[in-house]
């Protein structure tokens, strides 16, 4: 239910407007009933009390006039008493005179002093009383009566002024609840002779207290100076309850506090509640008795006028509210109708049907900007989809042509792997992989002869142009190399014809080799390429010592330098472009030739196919998510050990002068495989002895064993001879010769090793390659004038 | 030659490579030599000889001269002369 709500609220826009307005109106309405009520309120209050204390203030004014005529009264006569003091019995008079001339006086006594009179005796007190509407007299004081210890007497006489007693029932007399005004008369030396009297009933006092009615629900009440109740709404509480038990009985502090303020003579105002019932409770004090008076009213009785309007606003508010929000949900609901109608305009267009016809809307409000600017966009969008349409059609013309020319493209290189499947010395993946549609880089390669040639090579730029002299480029390739039968006379050629009319001054790097696959002989001719790089069978991977020369197709007659190496069974060439490491990630980082060596070091073991996909897999690895940015190709190349079964040999020989006897056995060996001359046997013999014993005695540090080897791989015409250890680094070429001319005294007993290695062969070579000392040596096997040649 | 010079005569019928070094070493050292004496080293049968085997051959020889007395080499095989050769020693052995 709480969802449909909700639901129903966030879909509708003129039910969320009205509910806000709502929610706001209503806030301020509340807050002014709330406002006006409170400063209402205040008033009330303030006019109540004013009201109430007037009564009040009345009541009192009342209650004082008549206890001052009492005083006067009694004042007025005491010269009277003086008068007739020598006759006793003429007192009467006076007493019954008093009563006359006041009609609140109910009773009045003169009340002497013991023995004043002797024939009275102890005591005497004429006293006259209202009983039934007569006055009548009698002698008030007896041995029952001993008024002398009454405090209407005893207070006056002792303090000598005139007195009001507390209130009191009056059992002598006329057994109504009365006070005592008691005035003291001295004789002419200033002597208290007798205290004069009179009594008020305070009947009448109740009456004129409870006249004070300013609401319905309101009582009074007066207490005496002790707290007691002398008016009040119980009668039993009258002279039997005080103030104080009742307020302290009911626990109401704040009462007891009002009581005491009450009995210290103090006007004010006070809180109480009596049965769930909040009272007002006014005071005031009679000085002269030292009473108070006090007014309840009722809080209901004064505020009712208040609540019932606080009540009637609110039901005319919840009235106005609802017209207000339903008005606002009507207007707003017709003001955005056009709303609706743009957004379903607006689903048309954008499920595709742009020729929708939009609302016309009057005016020139937002509503209608809105509109208005859909229509134009309308109007955009048909003309853009235009364009995009003819936009594509011409893109989607182009990209058939590219797709055509990349097929023509790839159809230019060899993509049959393997290549050679009758062939088990060899083996050959590559792989070209354009930037875009048509790239610059290229390969091709083809057996003639029991002899690989191939190329790889990278015209300078991309995409269409370069594609062109990546075509004439292969082309001539093929041409060229049927001819031309060493790589550098296939390069210059290749240059001179591309130098040729080279308008456009593009240019291509390439790689050009020509591999012997009978002898493993490389011969190589390097046009401005990146040095491939060879997976020695032993796991290591270093790239070719390649001279750089320069680029075809800049500079028409350029020598090229061809160069040649031996490559080892179970050797890898890896030839490729700088598309592999150039290959960029988003941080513009390059893959780099690091990188490539060490993803192939120890990966000899793998197929072409296989280290090819390898590396792909690492550039992406690197690339990631960014655009391939130049043309990547790789050409691989395994030479397998199954070229010539007999052309290699290897013995590991340990540091240990015995091992001589094995090499010597080895050697012997394979001059009897090779079909060596006893010649060469005898001078491979000689320079490889030389070269071991090099190596054992002084390569690694003595009582350690360790072991090194020795290679030996019979090419076509040659005997390629390698000493590999690990020892420390020593290039024994770097020896100068011994002088073989000295006479004996003079001639040193070394030095003749390497002056016999260099002598016996055709080539020494020294490198240091990963902490590993290697020494080839090329011995002419099928140059018998060589041999002969000895001085 | 001399009565009373003494001609000492090694045989060397092996290989001299950098293993069999030390039979003509201790051949060379159980020699009683004395001032004046000849010494002739027959190389019948020596098929091969290494540089270290040179070495040796040209510090018996100084040894020797410096005794005032004389080596004389025999019986080289070619390839082993070759090497005497190439290394110039032909030209400061007596050669047989």
């Amino acid at each position: 239910m709480i969802v449909k709500i909700s639901r129903l609220f966030s879909r509708s826009f003129p039910l969320r407007l009205s509910l806000v307005i709502l929610v706001l109106v209503s806030v301020l309405f509340t807050a002014t009933i709330v406002g006006n009520t409170r400063s209402a309120r205040r008033y009330v209050q303030n006019e109540s009390i004013e009201r109430a204390q007037s009564a009040l203030d009345n009541t009192i004014l009342r209650i004082n006039s008549v206890l001052r005529s009492v005083e006067i009264t009694l004042n007025n006569l005491s010269w009277q008493v003086q008068e007739v003091l020598d006759k006793p019995d003429k007192l009467y008079t006076i007493t019954e005179h008093i009563i006359q001339s006041n009609d609140f006086i109910s009773g009045s006594a003169i009340a002497f002093v013991p023995y004043y009179y002797d024939q009275k005796g102890l005591y005497y007190s004429p006293y006259s009383y209202r009983e039934a509407g007569v006055i009548k007299s009698k002698q008030l004081g007896n041995s029952d009566y001993d008024y002398h210890n009454m405090d209407w007497y005893k207070i006056p006489h002792e303090r000598k002024t005139p007195y009001w007693s507390e209130a009191y029932y009056d059992k002598g007399g006329s057994n109504i609840i009365m006070t005592t005004y008691s005035y003291p008369i001295y004789d002419k030396e200033g002597k208290i002779i007798a205290i004069f009297t009179a009594d008020l009933s305070l009947e009448w006092f109740a009456e004129l207290v409870n006249s004070i009615k300013p609401y319905p629900n309101a009582y009074n009440l007066m207490i005496g100076r002790s707290g007691a109740y002398l008016v009040h709404e119980n009668n039993d509480y009258i002279l039997n309850e005080t103030m104080f038990h009742m307020a302290t009985a009911s626990g109401d502090e704040q009462m007891v506090e009002t009581a005491r303020r009450m009995v210290n003579g103090e006007q004010g105002m006070g809180e109480f509640e009596r049965q769930g019932k909040k009272f007002y409770l006014l005071y005031s004090p009679i000085e002269a008795t030292g009473w108070s008076v006090a007014v309840a009213c009722l809080h209901s009785d004064i505020f009712s006028g208040v609540e019932s309007v606080r009540k009637y606003s609110y039901a005319a508010g919840f009235i106005c509210l609802l017209l207000v929000a339903t008005i606002c949900f009507m207007t707003i609901r017709r003001m955005t109708r056009p709303l609706k109608k743009i957004a379903s305009a607006a689903t048309e267009i954008a499920n595709g049907n742009l020729l929708v016809e939009l609302p016309s809307i009057e005016g020139h409000d937002e509503m209608c900007v809105l509109n208005d600017s859909f229509a134009n966009m309308q109007k955009s969008l048909l003309k853009y989809v235009d364009e995009l349409q003819l936009t594509a059609a011409n893109k989607e013309r182009i990209e058939s042509e590219l797709r055509i020319a990349r097929s023509i493209q790839m159809g230019m290189v060899p993509k049959l792997f393997p290549p050679f499947p009758e062939r088990e010395d060899i083996d050959l993946y590559s792989k070209l992989i354009p930037a875009r549609e048509v790239g610059g880089d290229l390969y091709d390669f083809f057996i003639e002869k029991e002899k690989l040639y191939f190329i790889v090579g990278d015209v300078s730029g991309k995409g269409i142009p370069a594609s062109l002299v990546m075509a004439v480029t292969c082309r001539l390739f093929r041409t060229i190399a049927y001819n031309v039968e060493t790589p550098e006379g296939i390069v210059a050629t290749l240059n001179d014809a591309l130098s040729e009319s080279n308008e456009s001054f593009m240019f291509c790097t390439a790689f050009v080799g020509i591999l012997d696959l009978k002898s493993g002989e490389l011969r190589y001719c390097n046009a401005g390429h990146n040095p491939p790089i060879i997976l020695q069978p032993d796991g290591n991977v270093l790239p070719m010592k390649i001279v750089p020369n320069l680029a075809l197709g800049v500079w028409q007659g350029f020598e090229y330098q061809g160069e040649s190496c031996i490559v080892e069974n179970g050797s890898t060439l890896l030839i490729y472009t700088d598309g592999v490491t150039e290959a960029e990630n988003c941080d513009k980082e390059l893959y780099g030739e690091q990188r490539l060596l060490s993803v192939l070091q120890g990966q000899a073991h793998l197929t072409p196919h296989q280290i090819i996909d390898h590396v792909l897999e690492d550039i992406a690895q690197h690339v990631k998510d960014a655009d391939q940015n130049d043309d990547i190709t790789m050409l691989c190349c395994s030479i397998g050990e199954l070229r010539d079964k007999n052309c290699c040999r290897q013995i590991v020989l340990r540091n240990k002068t015995e091992e001589i006897s094995r090499m010597s056995e080895f050697i012997t060996q394979f001059a009897e495989e090779f079909n060596l001359s006893p010649e060469v046997s005898f001078n491979v013999h000689l320079a490889l002895e030389e070269a071991v014993t090099n190596v054992i005695m002084y390569a690694f540090p003595e009582n350690e064993e360790h072991e090194f080897m020795l290679t030996v791989r019979k090419a076509e015409n040659s005997l390629i001879l390698n000493v590999i250890d690990s020892g420390k680094e020593f290039d024994p070429t770097l020896q100068p010769d011994a002088d073989v001319t000295l006479p004996l005294e003079e001639r040193p007993v070394g030095g003749l090793g390497i002056f016999l290695i260099r002598r016996l062969m055709l080539k020494v070579e020294y490198r240091r390659i990963d902490g590993k000392n290697i020494l080839t040596m090329v011995k002419t096997i099928e140059d018998p004038q060589r041999d002969e040649d000895y001085p | 030659m001399a009565d009373h010079f003494k001609t000492h005569n090694i045989y060397v019928n092996y290989p001299l490579d950098a293993l069999h070094l030390r039979d003509l070493e201790s051949d060379i050292d159980k020699l009683d030599l004395n001032l004046g004496d000849v010494v002739v080293i027959d190389c019948n049968g020596m098929s091969y000889i290494c540089s270290s085997g040179l070495r040796v051959f040209l510090g018996f020889n100084k040894n020797i001269v410096a005794k005032g007395g004389k080596l004389i080499i025999r019986n080289l095989e070619p390839l082993v002369k070759g090497v005497f050769d190439m290394s110039g020693f032909s030209h400061i052995f007596n050669i047989e």
